[in-house]
């Protein structure tokens, strides 16, 4: 007789939210009126904050084997849900206005809260079984947002191609789980982790293919060459959001098999990981040198970025964790406030954003208002928090991740991460450069006023004093971004439990072996 | 400290952040230049009160005393403490501490003159979008004076990088014409430079929580990056660090000073900026290198110094001193002088910070001090003469302008002044500074008579450029034709007028003040600088105090 597994729903509360939400928003998205547009974003936005504000308030609470054993809740996997659903929060605004998605928001939306739940039960997976749904959950929900703004080629392509990489790594990461499982006979990490006999050749080849089949969903090089063409194809708030919450759930979720499932091979998985942030730190900052797109540079750039943060799994017993957990909140913020900006800006011109169309835009004229200067202020602190500038908290961030890995004898990846952010400032100054150094072109600024009929009122360069609501959330990212870089203790107390520890003291605690209660001893 | 008492060095650093801020978002030149103003007085009138309060610690506590967070605040219930620590990320053992001791309280008096010289040069050369460039000003003294007071080491790393920022935005926007290249040039040999250093910093910090996991209870009360801390442990051998920690910090220091051979950054960031943002980079910037030297590599690395690396600094100071007098020399154009007058300087003063051991020490040591702030005003006097010269003919080269005294005793006369003390007659504080340093390097233990000579010679070498500089502008005339030499007079126009003598005059000034009352510059404020490289063991000076 199988006993009724422990279903705890309230574990489960902010998928089912947005699960709910989403049957809801293709309901009433199914209407090509405005008014069926603006209930779906309602509908949205509702459950996307109703889902924040249930993470907020049980932040601390802890469910450890729900849904027999399937299911962890605990700091992590709530770091890694708010991560998810603020950067959702963050694509649907983006998207509000954009033409890529009329007549089809109630997918758009739909398809959004569906790849939200998934990454909720990725990083809350504490099995193969649950880790590989929420993956297929979230990635078929990015393959058709890929490819949904389909009047482009582009766009398709980028489906496609994430399509057929994507399916590849999720075989890749199930025939992984199904060698570790041939090896230990379980499908949960704690007891793969607690497996002593025979921990072979079989097992350790289950654990570098899910170490493969997570590092594309990461980006992390040589698992990286999809990123630039599908980030580049894929409608800018979709970007934006793939290039956050995937990859930041992606490497809690790699930090949590890794340290539970794997912890007594560590000797044999450091090193590799090691090496993918390497090759990606130095892929990423050289092809982004090169590029001369917006967004196939923040690709670029991406991959680079998950090289520094590849270094907080690699020092993962030190002080690295929490820090990588940090380093993820602030990456998701200065990416999305990036991409805020480039939206705005490929909404004025009406194609793909380069270069040379920012130059002199971080100005304005005289008798403008000086709120016009924001978007480019935000902008660049943005770039200059990807650079890992002080004192904004991307500096913050690589110190944290530097540290771990100085820490852990792992000096030497930290001169390649440092030599690769010198690098780095040739692309994220350029943005710099372009905004405040250049003078805008002239001739096309005419040409651009002639054609027009009128200049929107709606954007921070036209004539009205209004600032769009895209441009307004991107200012609001490059400020959360100074923010963070103080009294961030609450995001490191979160990086504990990624080790299953808890919290005491201001000190991660080792908790018994049971993982229900911390142990009596102090830290 | 009390919650009632107000940190000096934070204020010192909120104003001009504060003003700065301000000033980019006003919307006319008066309201920026006005708010300009307001934040010079209030700096200066900070900077009195600092002064006044350290000469009273000074006293009560002896010359050469350091105040640390705990004996400032407990001094003399003053509501206004000369440091501040406060915890900001206890996870990695980052604090947030700031002290004025460590003569830092005389390098921001320098920022804050040499930034007002530079704002007053900006208003007069009426520059494009004048509100933002007002603001960076101050923004970049913000940064700079936070670095002089930071007593921790990543808090020093953090004021290191971000200065850059303003300085970037100062000469890719308001430059030449190879503005852009400048800038790119500026900051990736500096980042160059300073993220292998981060890497070091953390090995700094590996190292110390290695030291304080030894004896827990002896380092309960510092923090991992605090630096008196830091220090302590380096003095009595308990902070471990391998030497490549050690290359890491010169490297980065050897950039931004710059010695040669890593100057490439200098001639184009010199003469692309415009001149009040190289006076700020030649007079201010280079000092952080200083002063990391100072607070950094002496106290945290002697025996790795002793043990070879302080000849090496010792040579590269040395022939950065020589090469950087000749080239100067040879210059076709003005700013091309000075900017080589400043490196061959800066060799001069690292060649007095690797004097660091023996009984010449703390000659040496004082000498790099009193030359750091010499030099910070005579080249920022310099190259803001010269911009005023540049600005109003549109010449830069000597082939194109001369002869200019006639008629204009004022800019005659600045300009002599400015040549003899940067030529260091005996008199001018500069003498002083140089005499100090090469009579420190003469009884040095790493350096030595050898060194001494050879720089003694070189320093000669910088009566050849100043001359040449000064002659060049004001007296002698090497035109191709003489009707360049008219036309650049009759572009020039008038003398000197009271904004521009306000714009030269408040350095030279300072530098003559300090010529007559070289006292002027406090004795705990010149002694601090050996107390730092030299601490007193804690626990003997513990000993001592039971004893007695």
């Amino acid at each position: 007789v199988i006993d009724k597994p422990d279903l705890e729903w309230a574990a489960l509360a902010p998928e089912l939210i947005v699960i709910g939400a989403a049957m809801l928003a293709l309901l009433v998205g199914m209407g090509r009126s405005a008014a069926s547009r603006t209930a779906t974003i309602v509908i949205t936005l509702v459950a996307l904050v109703a889902s924040t504000a249930w993470v907020f308030a049980t932040f601390s609470s802890t469910h450890y084997g729900a849904f027999a054993g399937q299911l962890q809740v605990d700091e992590l996997t709530n770091v890694g849900r708010l991560i998810a659903v603020l950067s959702a929060l963050v694509a649907v605004v983006l998207g509000v206005r954009g033409r890529a998605l009329d007549g089809r928001h109630g997918e758009f939306h739909a398809l959004v809260l569906c790849a939200v739940a998934g990454m909720g039960l990725l990083v809350g997976a504490s099995g193969f079984v649950t880790l590989f749904i929420g993956l297929e959950l979230f990635s078929i929900a990015l393959y058709v947002l890929c490819a949904l703004d389909a009047d482009r080629a582009a766009s398709l392509e980028s489906g496609l191609k994430y399509l057929i990489i994507g399916g590849m790594s999720s075989a890749v990461l199930l025939y992984g789980s199904s060698l570790v499982y041939g090896a230990t006979g379980s499908l949960t990490f704690a007891e793969i982790g607690g497996f002593d006999d025979n921990r072979g050749v079989l097992l350790f080849a289950g654990a570098a293919m899910v170490i493969g089949g997570l590092a594309f969903k990461m980006s992390a090089a040589p698992m990286h060459w999809w990123t630039p063409d599908v980030y580049e194809g894929a409608a800018t708030p979709v970007t934006a959001f793939m290039s956050t919450a995937t990859k930041a759930v992606a490497f809690l979720a790699l930090a949590r098999v890794l340290t539970t499932a794997f912890p007594q091979e560590a000797n044999a998985w450091v090193p590799i990981i090691a090496a993918l942030s390497v090759a990606s730190i130095v892929v990423g900052n050289l092809g982004a040198l090169v590029q001369s797109h917006l967004k196939r540079m923040l690709a670029y750039s991406s991959i680079a970025q998950a090289g520094y943060l590849l270094m907080g799994i690699v020092a993962w017993n030190e002080s690295g964790v929490p820090a990588l957990v940090y380093a993820l909140i602030v990456y998701s913020a200065m990416t999305l406030g990036a991409f805020a900006y480039v939206v705005v800006l490929e909404r004025e011109i009406g194609r793909e954003a380069t270069y040379a169309d920012l130059a002199g835009r971080g100005w304005v004229d005289e008798n403008q208002s000086l709120v016009r200067a924001l978007p480019g202020i935000g902008l660049t602190v943005c770039m200059f928090a990807l650079a890992g500038i002080p004192p904004t908290a991307g500096f913050f961030s690589k110190f944290g991740l530097f540290e771990g890995a100085v820490q852990a004898g792992y000096g030497w990846l930290a001169v390649v991460a440092a030599i690769g952010s010198v690098v780095s400032l040739g692309y994220y100054l350029r943005v710099i450069v372009e905004l405040y150094m250049r003078p805008a072109d002239q001739a096309r600024a005419a040409e651009a006023a002639a054609t027009l009929p009128a200049p929107s009122t709606s954007t921070p360069f036209g004539a009205g004093v209004r600032m769009p609501i895209s441009a307004g959330l991107g200012v609001a990212l490059a400020a959360l971004v100074l923010l963070l870089a103080f009294l961030p203790e609450r995001v490191f107390d979160a990086g504990c439990a990624v080790r299953g520890e808890l919290v005491i003291g201001g000190a991660c605690t080792q908790v018994d072996a049971a993982g229900a209660a911390p142990s009596a001893a102090p830290g | 400290m009390g919650d009632s008492a107000f940190s000096l060095p934070t204020l010192l650093i909120i104003v001009p952040a504060a003003g700065g801020l301000i000033a980019m978002s006003m919307l006319t030149r008066r309201a920026a230049a006005l708010t300009s103003l307001v934040t010079l007085l209030v700096q200066a009138v900070l900077l009195v009160v600092a002064a006044v309060q350290l000469g009273r610690f000074a006293d009560a506590a002896g010359a050469g005393v350091v105040p640390s967070c705990a004996e400032s605040a407990a001094s003399d219930g003053s509501r206004l403490v000369l440091a501040q620590c406060s915890s900001w990320f206890p996870q990695w053992g980052v604090s947030y501490s700031v002290s004025l001791g460590y003569g830092a309280l005389g390098l921001v008096a320098l920022t804050t003159l040499v930034t007002a010289g530079a704002s007053m040069f900006a208003w007069w050369a009426d520059r494009e979008r004048p509100a933002p460039m007002q603001g960076l000003l101050w923004l970049t003294a913000a940064c700079l004076t936070g670095l002089f007071v930071a007593r921790d080491l990543v808090l020093f790393y953090v004021f290191f990088e971000l200065m850059l920022v303003p300085l970037l935005l100062l000469v890719g926007v308001w430059g030449g014409e190879r503005r852009i290249r400048a800038t790119m040039t500026m900051f990736v040999y500096t980042l160059l430079g300073s993220l292998p250093m981060l890497v070091g910093v953390l090995a700094v910090g590996v190292a110390a929580n290695d030291a304080i996991a030894a004896d827990p209870t002896r380092w309960a009360d510092g923090s991992t990056f605090s630096l008196p801390t830091l220090a302590a442990m380096a003095s009595d051998g308990t902070l471990q660090l391998s030497s490549w920690v050690l290359v890491s910090f010169l490297l980065a220091f050897a950039i931004k000073a710059p010695l040669a051979p890593l100057h490439g950054w200098l001639p184009i960031a010199y003469r692309e900026a415009p001149a009040e943002v190289t006076a700020v980079l030649s007079g201010l910037v280079s000092k952080a290198a200083f002063f990391g030297m100072l607070v950094i590599v002496l106290p945290l690395f002697p025996s790795q110094l002793e043990g070879g690396w302080g000849t090496a600094l010792t040579w590269v100071a040395l022939v950065t001193l020589i090469y950087g007098s000749l080239a100067a020399f040879r210059q076709p154009d003005m700013r091309g002088v000075v900017a080589y007058s400043s490196l061959a300087q800066m060799g001069l003063i690292f060649l007095g910070l690797s004097a660091f051991t023996g009984i010449g020490s703390e000659q040496a040591l004082s000498g790099a001090y009193l030359q750091t702030i010499n030099h910070g005003l005579i080249s920022a006097a310099a190259f803001l003469y010269v911009g005023i010269v540049e600005r109003r003919t549109g010449e830069r080269e000597f082939s194109r302008i001369g002869a200019l005294a006639t008629g204009r005793a004022r800019l005659a006369s600045v300009g002599l002044l400015m040549t003899m003390i940067m030529l260091a007659v005996p008199g001018a504080s500069t003498f002083a500074g140089e005499l100090l340093i090469l009579s420190g390097v003469f009884r040095g233990d790493v350096s030595g008579p050898l060194v001494a000579v050879i720089g003694t010679c070189a320093v000669v070498l910088a009566a050849m450029y100043a001359l040449r500089l000064v002659a060049g502008i004001v007296f002698s005339d090497r035109t191709e034709t003489a009707t360049d030499a008219a036309a650049a007079s009759e572009r020039f126009g008038g003398d000197l007028g009271v904004r521009e003598l306000l714009i030269v005059g408040p350095a030279l000034l300072a530098l003559v003040a300090l010529s007559i009352w070289p006292n002027m510059l406090h004795r705990s404020m010149t002694q601090q600088p050996v107390a730092i490289v030299q601490p007193a063991d804690p626990l003997a000076a513990a000993a001592k105090e039971d004893q007695s």
